[in-house]
Protein backbone atom coordinates (compact mmCIF):
# COMPACT_ATOMS: atom_id res chain seq x y z
CA UNK A 1 0.00 0.00 0.00
CA UNK A 2 1.19 3.77 -0.78
CA UNK A 3 1.29 6.52 1.02
CA UNK A 4 2.09 8.87 -1.59
CA UNK A 5 -1.19 10.62 -2.78
CA UNK A 6 -0.94 12.36 0.67
CA UNK A 7 2.58 12.67 1.01
CA UNK A 8 2.72 15.05 -2.06
CA UNK A 9 4.57 18.24 -1.37
CA UNK A 10 1.83 20.65 -1.57
CA UNK A 11 2.60 24.12 -3.73
CA UNK A 12 0.31 26.01 -1.39
CA UNK A 13 -2.20 25.55 1.48
CA UNK A 14 -5.59 25.14 -1.02
CA UNK A 15 -3.26 22.33 -2.78
CA UNK A 16 -2.65 20.73 0.33
CA UNK A 17 -5.93 20.75 1.68
CA UNK A 18 -7.52 19.19 -1.89
CA UNK A 19 -5.04 16.48 -1.65
CA UNK A 20 -5.56 15.78 2.31
CA UNK A 21 -9.61 16.34 2.27
CA UNK A 22 -10.04 14.42 -0.91
CA UNK A 23 -11.32 17.16 -2.39
CA UNK A 24 -11.28 17.75 -6.22
CA UNK A 25 -8.27 18.34 -8.09
CA UNK A 26 -8.24 20.47 -11.11
CA UNK A 27 -5.74 18.95 -14.01
CA UNK A 28 -3.10 21.98 -13.29
CA UNK A 29 -2.59 20.67 -9.89
CA UNK A 30 -1.73 16.72 -10.82
CA UNK A 31 1.59 16.21 -10.79
CA UNK A 32 1.63 12.27 -11.34
CA UNK A 33 3.21 10.67 -14.79
CA UNK A 34 3.11 7.65 -15.70
CA UNK A 35 5.75 5.98 -14.28
CA UNK A 36 4.28 7.74 -10.52
CA UNK A 37 0.82 5.54 -11.11
CA UNK A 38 2.45 2.69 -12.35
CA UNK A 39 5.21 2.60 -9.06
CA UNK A 40 2.86 3.30 -6.84
CA UNK A 41 0.27 0.34 -8.01
CA UNK A 42 3.32 -1.50 -7.70
CA UNK A 43 3.71 -0.86 -4.15
CA UNK A 44 0.12 -0.82 -3.16
CA UNK A 45 -0.37 -4.72 -4.56
CA UNK A 46 2.67 -5.91 -3.86
CA UNK A 47 3.57 -7.81 -0.22
CA UNK A 48 3.91 -10.80 1.33
CA UNK A 49 0.03 -10.70 1.30
CA UNK A 50 0.64 -12.45 -2.39
CA UNK A 51 2.23 -16.05 -1.02
CA UNK A 52 -1.13 -16.45 0.39
CA UNK A 53 -3.08 -15.42 -2.18
CA UNK A 54 -1.31 -17.82 -4.87
CA UNK A 55 -1.09 -20.50 -1.88
CA UNK A 56 -4.91 -20.20 -1.47
CA UNK A 57 -5.17 -20.72 -5.16
CA UNK A 58 -3.03 -24.30 -5.01
CA UNK A 59 -5.76 -25.63 -3.55
CA UNK A 60 -7.47 -25.62 -6.44
CA UNK A 61 -5.09 -26.38 -9.59
CA UNK A 62 -1.74 -27.62 -10.36
CA UNK A 63 1.11 -25.62 -11.61
CA UNK A 64 0.71 -25.31 -14.92
CA UNK A 65 -3.38 -24.35 -14.69
CA UNK A 66 -3.13 -22.56 -11.61
CA UNK A 67 -0.27 -20.35 -13.61
CA UNK A 68 -3.02 -19.47 -15.77
CA UNK A 69 -5.98 -18.88 -13.78
CA UNK A 70 -4.27 -16.66 -11.74
CA UNK A 71 -2.79 -14.72 -14.71
CA UNK A 72 -6.26 -14.91 -15.81
CA UNK A 73 -8.07 -13.80 -13.01
CA UNK A 74 -5.94 -10.58 -12.14
CA UNK A 75 -6.48 -9.69 -15.78
CA UNK A 76 -10.17 -10.07 -15.62
CA UNK A 77 -10.32 -8.68 -12.23
CA UNK A 78 -8.06 -5.64 -12.59
CA UNK A 79 -11.24 -4.72 -15.86
CA UNK A 80 -14.05 -3.99 -13.12
CA UNK A 81 -11.44 -1.84 -11.13
CA UNK A 82 -10.81 0.31 -14.40
CA UNK A 83 -14.12 0.72 -15.91
CA UNK A 84 -15.54 1.59 -12.06
CA UNK A 85 -12.62 4.04 -10.93
CA UNK A 86 -10.55 5.76 -13.25
CA UNK A 87 -12.56 7.21 -15.52
CA UNK A 88 -14.48 9.14 -13.09
CA UNK A 89 -11.12 9.86 -10.39
CA UNK A 90 -9.51 10.61 -13.37
CA UNK A 91 -11.59 13.57 -14.51
CA UNK A 92 -12.68 14.83 -11.79
CA UNK A 93 -9.82 14.33 -9.04
CA UNK A 94 -11.51 12.81 -6.61
CA UNK A 95 -11.30 9.64 -4.48
CA UNK A 96 -13.29 5.99 -4.35
CA UNK A 97 -15.60 7.57 -1.57
CA UNK A 98 -16.48 10.72 -3.28
CA UNK A 99 -17.39 8.86 -6.88
CA UNK A 100 -19.64 6.63 -4.62
CA UNK A 101 -21.99 9.49 -3.50
CA UNK A 102 -23.91 9.66 -6.71
CA UNK A 103 -24.91 6.06 -5.81
CA UNK A 104 -25.53 5.72 -2.39
CA UNK A 105 -26.38 9.18 -1.14
CA UNK A 106 -24.27 11.98 0.41
CA UNK A 107 -25.10 10.10 3.75
CA UNK A 108 -25.17 6.52 2.25
CA UNK A 109 -21.34 6.96 0.84
CA UNK A 110 -20.46 5.81 4.69
CA UNK A 111 -20.72 2.62 3.49
CA UNK A 112 -17.55 3.13 1.21
CA UNK A 113 -15.57 4.42 4.14
CA UNK A 114 -16.37 1.19 6.25
CA UNK A 115 -15.63 -1.22 3.78
CA UNK A 116 -12.28 0.63 2.79
CA UNK A 117 -12.13 0.79 6.68
CA UNK A 118 -12.52 -3.38 7.04
CA UNK A 119 -10.42 -4.20 3.66
CA UNK A 120 -7.24 -2.09 4.78
CA UNK A 121 -7.82 -3.59 7.82
CA UNK A 122 -7.98 -6.92 6.49
CA UNK A 123 -5.09 -6.70 4.83
CA UNK A 124 -2.92 -5.46 7.85
CA UNK A 125 -4.39 -7.97 10.19
CA UNK A 126 -2.67 -11.04 7.50
CA UNK A 127 0.47 -8.67 7.45
CA UNK A 128 0.97 -8.82 11.01
CA UNK A 129 -0.35 -12.57 11.32
CA UNK A 130 2.55 -13.47 8.54
CA UNK A 131 4.94 -11.47 10.65
CA UNK A 132 4.06 -13.67 14.05
CA UNK A 133 4.62 -16.86 11.94
CA UNK A 134 8.06 -15.49 10.52
CA UNK A 135 9.14 -15.01 13.88
CA UNK A 136 8.06 -18.68 15.30
CA UNK A 137 10.21 -19.99 12.30
CA UNK A 138 13.04 -18.14 12.86
CA UNK A 139 13.00 -19.46 16.44
CA UNK A 140 13.08 -23.11 14.67
CA UNK A 141 15.94 -22.19 12.35
CA UNK A 142 17.86 -21.92 15.83
CA UNK A 143 16.20 -25.03 17.27
CA UNK A 144 13.88 -23.23 19.64
CA UNK A 145 10.56 -24.93 19.59
CA UNK A 146 8.58 -21.72 20.09
CA UNK A 147 5.11 -21.90 21.16
CA UNK A 148 1.82 -20.69 19.24
CA UNK A 149 1.85 -17.88 21.05
CA UNK A 150 4.65 -16.40 19.85
CA UNK A 151 2.95 -15.95 16.61
CA UNK A 152 -0.21 -13.77 18.66
CA UNK A 153 2.80 -12.27 20.92
CA UNK A 154 4.79 -11.00 17.65
CA UNK A 155 1.58 -9.69 16.15
CA UNK A 156 0.71 -7.58 19.10
CA UNK A 157 4.65 -6.53 19.65
CA UNK A 158 4.38 -5.53 16.12
CA UNK A 159 0.77 -3.70 15.97
CA UNK A 160 2.40 -1.46 19.16
CA UNK A 161 5.56 -0.92 16.98
CA UNK A 162 2.83 0.27 14.20
CA UNK A 163 1.23 2.41 17.06
CA UNK A 164 4.45 4.48 17.77
CA UNK A 165 5.51 4.71 14.10
CA UNK A 166 2.11 6.66 13.44
CA UNK A 167 1.64 8.69 16.41
CA UNK A 168 3.02 11.57 14.69
CA UNK A 169 1.09 11.40 11.98
CA UNK A 170 1.91 11.07 7.86
CA UNK A 171 4.68 13.37 8.62
CA UNK A 172 6.50 10.73 10.57
CA UNK A 173 5.72 8.41 7.95
CA UNK A 174 7.94 7.46 5.45
CA UNK A 175 7.11 6.84 1.80
CA UNK A 176 9.16 3.43 1.66
CA UNK A 177 6.42 1.30 0.62
CA UNK A 178 7.79 1.65 -3.25
CA UNK A 179 11.17 0.06 -1.85
CA UNK A 180 9.49 -2.77 -0.02
CA UNK A 181 7.76 -3.71 -2.88
CA UNK A 182 10.64 -3.89 -4.93
CA UNK A 183 12.58 -6.24 -2.64
CA UNK A 184 9.66 -8.34 -1.90
CA UNK A 185 8.95 -8.81 -5.88
CA UNK A 186 12.72 -9.67 -5.70
CA UNK A 187 12.37 -12.31 -2.68
CA UNK A 188 9.40 -14.01 -4.69
CA UNK A 189 11.17 -14.48 -7.83
CA UNK A 190 14.53 -15.90 -5.39
CA UNK A 191 11.78 -18.05 -3.33
CA UNK A 192 10.76 -19.28 -6.87
CA UNK A 193 14.07 -20.18 -7.86
CA UNK A 194 14.64 -22.00 -4.87
CA UNK A 195 11.39 -23.90 -4.99
CA UNK A 196 12.23 -24.75 -8.55
CA UNK A 197 15.91 -25.78 -7.35
CA UNK A 198 14.91 -27.99 -4.70
CA UNK A 199 12.31 -29.67 -6.13
CA UNK A 200 12.76 -29.90 -9.76
CA UNK A 201 10.76 -28.58 -12.77
CA UNK A 202 9.15 -32.17 -13.13
CA UNK A 203 8.04 -32.45 -9.77
CA UNK A 204 6.74 -28.64 -9.45
CA UNK A 205 4.85 -29.66 -12.80
CA UNK A 206 3.15 -33.01 -11.58
CA UNK A 207 2.42 -32.02 -8.19
CA UNK A 208 -1.66 -32.32 -7.66
CA UNK A 209 -3.55 -29.18 -6.39
CA UNK A 210 -3.91 -30.07 -2.52
CA UNK A 211 -7.16 -30.31 -2.03
CA UNK A 212 -9.21 -29.58 -5.19
CA UNK A 213 -13.43 -30.15 -5.93
CA UNK A 214 -14.23 -33.05 -8.47
CA UNK A 215 -15.34 -30.77 -11.02
CA UNK A 216 -12.39 -29.31 -13.06
CA UNK A 217 -15.14 -25.86 -13.56
CA UNK A 218 -15.37 -25.21 -10.08
CA UNK A 219 -11.50 -25.60 -9.34
CA UNK A 220 -10.91 -23.36 -12.16
CA UNK A 221 -13.41 -20.90 -11.10
CA UNK A 222 -12.07 -20.64 -7.88
CA UNK A 223 -8.85 -19.71 -8.24
CA UNK A 224 -9.77 -16.99 -10.94
CA UNK A 225 -12.19 -16.48 -8.27
CA UNK A 226 -9.55 -15.64 -5.99
CA UNK A 227 -7.70 -13.54 -8.07
CA UNK A 228 -10.57 -11.41 -9.17
CA UNK A 229 -11.75 -10.93 -5.52
CA UNK A 230 -8.20 -9.74 -4.83
CA UNK A 231 -7.98 -7.19 -7.19
CA UNK A 232 -11.16 -6.00 -6.30
CA UNK A 233 -10.22 -4.74 -2.98
CA UNK A 234 -8.03 -2.01 -5.09
CA UNK A 235 -10.97 0.04 -5.27
CA UNK A 236 -10.27 1.41 -1.94
CA UNK A 237 -6.96 2.71 -3.66
CA UNK A 238 -7.55 3.31 -7.16
CA UNK A 239 -9.43 6.45 -7.40
CA UNK A 240 -6.90 7.85 -4.45
CA UNK A 241 -4.16 7.15 -7.13
CA UNK A 242 -5.06 7.95 -10.32
CA UNK A 243 -6.52 11.38 -8.95
CA UNK A 244 -2.92 13.12 -8.83
CA UNK A 245 -2.81 12.04 -12.50
CA UNK A 246 -3.72 14.54 -15.49
CA UNK A 247 -4.59 11.77 -17.71
CA UNK A 248 -6.77 8.67 -17.62
CA UNK A 249 -5.01 7.38 -20.83
CA UNK A 250 -1.56 7.81 -18.88
CA UNK A 251 -2.96 6.36 -15.68
CA UNK A 252 -4.85 3.53 -17.47
CA UNK A 253 -1.99 0.34 -18.61
CA UNK A 254 0.15 1.66 -15.38
CA UNK A 255 -3.08 0.98 -13.09
CA UNK A 256 -3.80 -2.22 -15.13
CA UNK A 257 0.23 -3.59 -15.21
CA UNK A 258 1.26 -2.28 -11.55
CA UNK A 259 -2.29 -3.06 -9.33
CA UNK A 260 -3.39 -6.17 -11.73
CA UNK A 261 -0.93 -8.39 -12.95
CA UNK A 262 1.57 -7.36 -10.77
CA UNK A 263 -0.59 -9.58 -7.96
CA UNK A 264 -0.72 -12.29 -10.59
CA UNK A 265 3.25 -12.13 -11.09
CA UNK A 266 3.31 -12.37 -7.52
CA UNK A 267 0.90 -14.58 -5.97
CA UNK A 268 2.99 -17.61 -8.37
CA UNK A 269 5.45 -17.73 -5.76
CA UNK A 270 2.86 -18.78 -2.93
CA UNK A 271 1.01 -21.22 -5.58
CA UNK A 272 4.21 -23.08 -6.39
CA UNK A 273 4.99 -22.85 -2.60
CA UNK A 274 1.66 -24.39 -1.75
CA UNK A 275 2.01 -27.12 -4.12
CA UNK A 276 5.10 -28.20 -3.11
CA UNK A 277 4.49 -27.67 0.76
CA UNK A 278 1.23 -29.09 1.01
CA UNK A 279 0.07 -27.71 4.75
CA UNK A 280 2.02 -24.37 3.91
CA UNK A 281 -0.94 -22.70 2.66
CA UNK A 282 1.64 -20.85 -0.01
CA UNK A 283 3.04 -18.74 3.05
CA UNK A 284 7.14 -19.40 2.66
CA UNK A 285 7.56 -18.86 6.52
CA UNK A 286 6.77 -22.09 7.03
CA UNK A 287 9.55 -23.55 4.16
CA UNK A 288 12.07 -20.40 3.78
CA UNK A 289 14.86 -22.27 6.08
CA UNK A 290 14.12 -25.54 4.51
CA UNK A 291 14.68 -25.15 1.39
CA UNK A 292 17.24 -21.77 1.55
CA UNK A 293 19.11 -23.33 4.20
CA UNK A 294 19.41 -21.52 7.99
CA UNK A 295 21.56 -18.14 6.86
CA UNK A 296 19.69 -17.51 4.06
CA UNK A 297 16.34 -18.68 6.06
CA UNK A 298 16.51 -16.53 8.87
CA UNK A 299 17.56 -13.86 6.55
CA UNK A 300 14.98 -13.85 4.71
CA UNK A 301 12.13 -14.42 7.60
CA UNK A 302 14.18 -11.01 9.03
CA UNK A 303 13.28 -9.72 5.73
CA UNK A 304 9.86 -10.32 6.13
CA UNK A 305 9.21 -9.43 9.98
CA UNK A 306 10.46 -6.18 8.72
CA UNK A 307 8.85 -5.42 5.49
CA UNK A 308 5.40 -6.45 6.56
CA UNK A 309 5.91 -3.83 9.57
CA UNK A 310 7.05 -1.19 6.96
CA UNK A 311 3.98 -2.38 5.15
CA UNK A 312 1.61 -2.37 7.87
CA UNK A 313 2.66 1.27 9.12
CA UNK A 314 1.26 2.15 5.93
CA UNK A 315 -1.85 -0.01 5.51
CA UNK A 316 -2.42 1.61 9.65
CA UNK A 317 -1.88 5.04 8.35
CA UNK A 318 -4.44 4.67 4.88
CA UNK A 319 -7.10 2.40 7.73
CA UNK A 320 -7.05 5.73 10.32
CA UNK A 321 -7.66 7.92 7.49
CA UNK A 322 -10.51 6.30 6.31
CA UNK A 323 -12.07 6.30 9.96
CA UNK A 324 -11.27 9.41 10.00
CA UNK A 325 -13.64 10.39 8.07
CA UNK A 326 -16.34 9.11 10.53
CA UNK A 327 -16.98 12.69 12.44
CA UNK A 328 -16.84 10.89 15.82
CA UNK A 329 -13.44 10.01 15.54
CA UNK A 330 -12.15 13.05 13.14
CA UNK A 331 -12.97 14.67 17.05
CA UNK A 332 -10.37 12.08 18.86
CA UNK A 333 -6.75 12.74 18.73
CA UNK A 334 -4.83 10.86 15.68
CA UNK A 335 -3.40 8.48 17.67
CA UNK A 336 -6.45 7.58 20.01
CA UNK A 337 -7.65 7.89 16.09
CA UNK A 338 -4.72 5.20 15.08
CA UNK A 339 -5.02 3.25 18.01
CA UNK A 340 -8.99 2.50 17.40
CA UNK A 341 -8.35 2.03 13.92
CA UNK A 342 -5.42 -0.73 14.63
CA UNK A 343 -7.84 -2.23 17.89
CA UNK A 344 -9.28 -4.88 15.93
CA UNK A 345 -6.05 -6.17 14.32
CA UNK A 346 -4.40 -6.58 17.77
CA UNK A 347 -7.16 -8.56 19.22
CA UNK A 348 -7.28 -10.44 15.72
CA UNK A 349 -3.85 -11.38 15.30
CA UNK A 350 -2.56 -11.55 19.27
CA UNK A 351 -5.23 -14.09 19.96
CA UNK A 352 -7.14 -15.30 16.59
CA UNK A 353 -3.53 -16.07 14.46
CA UNK A 354 -4.29 -19.27 13.75
CA UNK A 355 -8.17 -18.80 13.01
CA UNK A 356 -7.06 -16.08 11.01
CA UNK A 357 -4.68 -17.76 8.71
CA UNK A 358 -7.10 -20.70 8.52
CA UNK A 359 -9.91 -18.83 7.37
CA UNK A 360 -8.16 -16.40 4.49
CA UNK A 361 -11.19 -17.62 1.98
CA UNK A 362 -13.54 -15.46 4.17
CA UNK A 363 -11.25 -12.60 3.77
CA UNK A 364 -11.11 -12.96 -0.14
CA UNK A 365 -14.87 -13.24 -0.30
CA UNK A 366 -15.65 -10.28 1.56
CA UNK A 367 -13.54 -8.54 -1.07
CA UNK A 368 -15.84 -9.70 -3.54
CA UNK A 369 -19.24 -9.08 -1.64
CA UNK A 370 -18.00 -5.95 -0.71
CA UNK A 371 -16.83 -4.43 -3.49
CA UNK A 372 -18.21 -6.40 -6.96
CA UNK A 373 -21.44 -5.04 -5.90
CA UNK A 374 -19.91 -1.32 -5.63
CA UNK A 375 -17.85 -1.66 -8.49
CA UNK A 376 -21.36 -2.80 -10.40
CA UNK A 377 -23.11 0.18 -9.22
CA UNK A 378 -20.59 2.44 -10.45
CA UNK A 379 -20.49 1.05 -14.21
CA UNK A 380 -23.52 1.23 -14.74
CA UNK A 381 -24.22 4.94 -13.32
CA UNK A 382 -21.57 6.47 -14.30
CA UNK A 383 -21.62 5.26 -18.09
CA UNK A 384 -25.24 4.52 -18.87
CA UNK A 385 -27.10 6.52 -16.83
CA UNK A 386 -25.32 9.56 -16.10
CA UNK A 387 -23.57 10.04 -19.38
CA UNK A 388 -20.28 10.37 -17.96
CA UNK A 389 -21.39 13.51 -15.92
CA UNK A 390 -21.17 13.80 -12.12
CA UNK A 391 -22.00 16.91 -9.98
CA UNK A 392 -19.23 17.63 -8.72
CA UNK A 393 -20.67 20.32 -5.93
CA UNK A 394 -23.20 17.57 -4.68
CA UNK A 395 -20.46 15.16 -3.94
CA UNK A 396 -19.08 17.36 -1.20
CA UNK A 397 -22.76 19.41 -0.12
CA UNK A 398 -24.13 17.41 2.87
CA UNK A 399 -27.40 19.24 2.39
CA UNK A 400 -30.82 18.72 0.56
CA UNK A 401 -29.70 20.91 -2.26
CA UNK A 402 -27.12 18.16 -2.94
CA UNK A 403 -28.29 16.30 -6.38
CA UNK A 404 -27.36 13.21 -4.51
CA UNK A 405 -29.10 14.14 -1.23
CA UNK A 406 -31.82 11.44 -2.32
CA UNK A 407 -33.77 10.94 0.99
CA UNK A 408 -32.16 11.52 3.88
CA UNK A 409 -28.97 11.46 2.01
CA UNK A 410 -29.43 7.93 1.41
CA UNK A 411 -30.10 6.24 -1.94
CA UNK A 412 -32.38 3.11 -1.50
CA UNK A 413 -32.09 1.57 -5.10
CA UNK A 414 -28.08 2.18 -4.54
CA UNK A 415 -28.26 -0.11 -1.08
CA UNK A 416 -30.96 -2.53 -3.02
CA UNK A 417 -28.70 -2.78 -5.48
CA UNK A 418 -25.74 -3.74 -2.97
CA UNK A 419 -27.73 -5.95 -1.18
CA UNK A 420 -28.72 -7.67 -4.28
CA UNK A 421 -25.30 -8.01 -5.42
CA UNK A 422 -24.08 -9.45 -1.74
CA UNK A 423 -27.13 -11.61 -1.91
CA UNK A 424 -26.27 -13.05 -5.65
CA UNK A 425 -22.63 -13.65 -4.48
CA UNK A 426 -23.56 -15.61 -0.78
CA UNK A 427 -25.88 -17.71 -3.37
CA UNK A 428 -23.06 -18.62 -5.52
CA UNK A 429 -20.71 -18.96 -3.18
CA UNK A 430 -20.35 -20.10 0.25
CA UNK A 431 -17.52 -17.43 1.58
CA UNK A 432 -17.16 -20.06 4.85
CA UNK A 433 -16.60 -23.51 3.26
CA UNK A 434 -16.32 -22.11 -0.35
CA UNK A 435 -19.26 -24.30 -1.37
CA UNK A 436 -20.10 -22.90 -4.57
CA UNK A 437 -23.74 -23.26 -6.76
CA UNK A 438 -24.37 -22.98 -10.11
CA UNK A 439 -23.37 -20.97 -12.68
CA UNK A 440 -20.18 -20.10 -10.12
CA UNK A 441 -18.26 -22.86 -11.92
CA UNK A 442 -18.55 -20.98 -15.29
CA UNK A 443 -19.00 -17.70 -14.15
CA UNK A 444 -17.28 -16.96 -11.01
CA UNK A 445 -19.19 -15.28 -8.28
CA UNK A 446 -17.71 -11.74 -9.18
CA UNK A 447 -18.54 -11.41 -12.09
CA UNK A 448 -22.58 -12.42 -11.78
CA UNK A 449 -22.36 -9.63 -8.71
CA UNK A 450 -21.20 -6.98 -10.79
CA UNK A 451 -23.67 -7.55 -13.43
CA UNK A 452 -26.86 -8.07 -10.92
CA UNK A 453 -26.09 -5.56 -8.55
CA UNK A 454 -25.63 -3.47 -11.93
CA UNK A 455 -28.86 -4.70 -13.43
CA UNK A 456 -31.05 -4.10 -9.95
CA UNK A 457 -29.14 -0.32 -10.09
CA UNK A 458 -30.14 0.42 -13.73
CA UNK A 459 -33.89 -0.82 -13.42
CA UNK A 460 -34.36 0.67 -10.22
CA UNK A 461 -33.44 4.08 -11.12
CA UNK A 462 -35.02 3.78 -14.42
CA UNK A 463 -38.33 2.90 -12.52
CA UNK A 464 -38.24 4.84 -8.93
CA UNK A 465 -35.66 7.42 -9.21
CA UNK A 466 -36.08 9.03 -12.38
CA UNK A 467 -39.94 9.03 -12.37
CA UNK A 468 -39.40 11.06 -8.57
CA UNK A 469 -36.36 13.24 -10.23
CA UNK A 470 -34.33 12.21 -7.69
CA UNK A 471 -30.78 12.23 -7.58
CA UNK A 472 -30.06 14.53 -10.85
CA UNK A 473 -31.62 11.78 -12.70
CA UNK A 474 -34.39 14.16 -14.61
CA UNK A 475 -34.44 17.55 -14.24
CA UNK A 476 -33.00 18.99 -11.27
CA UNK A 477 -34.99 18.54 -7.51
CA UNK A 478 -35.94 21.58 -6.20
CA UNK A 479 -33.31 23.26 -4.29
CA UNK A 480 -32.95 23.57 -0.73
CA UNK A 481 -30.15 25.35 1.25
CA UNK A 482 -32.16 24.22 4.66
CA UNK A 483 -29.46 22.09 6.51
CA UNK B 1 -2.91 26.85 -7.33
CA UNK B 2 -2.66 26.05 -10.81
CA UNK B 3 -6.09 26.15 -12.15
CA UNK B 4 -7.75 27.76 -14.64
CA UNK B 5 -9.75 31.29 -14.05
CA UNK B 6 -13.49 31.24 -13.17
CA UNK B 7 -15.08 33.85 -14.69
CA UNK B 8 -18.12 32.51 -16.92
CA UNK B 9 -17.62 28.96 -16.15
CA UNK B 10 -21.74 28.12 -16.52
CA UNK B 11 -21.35 28.47 -19.84
CA UNK B 12 -18.62 25.64 -20.09
CA UNK B 13 -20.63 22.97 -18.10
CA UNK B 14 -23.73 22.90 -20.47
CA UNK B 15 -22.86 19.30 -22.07
CA UNK B 16 -26.48 18.03 -20.80
CA UNK B 17 -26.72 14.43 -20.48
CA UNK B 18 -30.33 12.75 -20.96
CA UNK B 19 -30.83 12.36 -17.91
CA UNK B 20 -29.20 14.87 -15.73
CA UNK B 21 -30.16 18.87 -14.42
CA UNK B 22 -27.05 20.90 -15.53
CA UNK B 23 -24.78 20.24 -12.65
CA UNK B 24 -22.55 23.46 -12.05
CA UNK B 25 -25.93 25.54 -11.85
CA UNK B 26 -25.90 24.00 -8.74
CA UNK B 27 -25.17 26.43 -5.60
CA UNK B 28 -22.46 25.56 -3.84
CA UNK B 29 -22.52 28.94 -1.79
CA UNK B 30 -22.46 26.93 1.57
CA UNK B 31 -19.14 25.01 0.81
CA UNK B 32 -16.32 25.82 2.08
CA UNK B 33 -14.52 28.51 0.36
CA UNK B 34 -11.61 26.68 -1.09
CA UNK B 35 -13.61 24.07 -1.55
CA UNK B 36 -16.32 25.83 -3.93
CA UNK B 37 -13.56 27.54 -5.85
CA UNK B 38 -12.09 23.79 -6.44
CA UNK B 39 -15.59 22.42 -7.39
CA UNK B 40 -16.18 25.40 -9.72
CA UNK B 41 -12.87 24.88 -11.73
CA UNK B 42 -13.13 21.45 -12.20
CA UNK B 43 -16.70 22.50 -13.93
CA UNK B 44 -14.49 23.65 -16.90
CA UNK B 45 -13.45 21.18 -18.97
CA UNK B 46 -9.75 22.70 -19.29
CA UNK B 47 -9.40 21.59 -15.35
CA UNK B 48 -10.85 18.05 -16.21
CA UNK B 49 -8.24 14.99 -16.48
CA UNK B 50 -8.41 13.83 -20.35
CA UNK B 51 -10.76 11.06 -20.86
CA UNK B 52 -9.70 7.33 -21.73
CA UNK B 53 -10.62 7.20 -25.81
CA UNK B 54 -13.10 4.47 -27.35
CA UNK B 55 -9.88 3.08 -28.20
CA UNK B 56 -8.36 2.79 -24.69
CA UNK B 57 -11.74 0.98 -23.77
CA UNK B 58 -11.44 -1.59 -26.75
CA UNK B 59 -8.09 -2.58 -26.12
CA UNK B 60 -8.61 -2.56 -22.40
CA UNK B 61 -11.86 -4.92 -22.81
CA UNK B 62 -10.29 -7.23 -25.15
CA UNK B 63 -6.77 -7.60 -22.89
CA UNK B 64 -9.59 -8.24 -20.27
CA UNK B 65 -11.59 -10.71 -22.02
CA UNK B 66 -9.55 -12.44 -24.80
CA UNK B 67 -6.21 -12.97 -23.18
CA UNK B 68 -7.91 -14.78 -20.35
CA UNK B 69 -10.30 -16.78 -22.55
CA UNK B 70 -7.27 -17.99 -24.38
CA UNK B 71 -5.21 -18.70 -21.42
CA UNK B 72 -8.81 -20.46 -19.67
CA UNK B 73 -8.65 -22.44 -23.10
CA UNK B 74 -5.00 -23.69 -23.06
CA UNK B 75 -5.05 -24.45 -19.62
CA UNK B 76 -8.31 -26.79 -20.42
CA UNK B 77 -6.76 -28.43 -23.08
CA UNK B 78 -3.40 -29.03 -21.76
Amino acid sequence: MSLKNTMLPPTDAADQAAVENGWPQPKGQRSWGPYAVFSTSVSTAIATWCFIIGGFASYYLPAGQGTLAVLAGSLIGILFIVLACLPVSAKYGIDAVASSVPQLGTRGSSLAVVLIYLATLGWNVYLFVLLGRAVQSIGGAFNLALPDWTVGAAGVTAVLLVLIFLRKGAASVRNFSQGIALAVLVLAFVIMVLLVNSAGLDTLMAAPAVAPSEDANVNWASAIEILIASNLSWWAYTGAMVRNSPSARQSLWPVYLGLGLAVGVGSLTGLYGGLLIPGSGGDPTQFLVEIGGPIFGVLALTFIVLANIGTAVVGSYAATVALRQVPAVRKTSWVFSTLIAVSPALVLAGFFSQAVFDNFSIFLAFLGIAFAPICGLQIVDYFFLRRQTYDVGSLYNKRRSSLYYYWGGINPVGFLAFVAGVATYLYLLDPVTYISRAPFQFMTASIPTIVVSGVVYWVGTRMFLLPRRKGGYGSSPAASDAP
Amino acid sequence: MNIQPLEDDRSASRATPELLGTPQDRPASHLEPQLAQLVHAIGLPENQGESLTRMDYILVLLTSTALPVLMILIGRLS
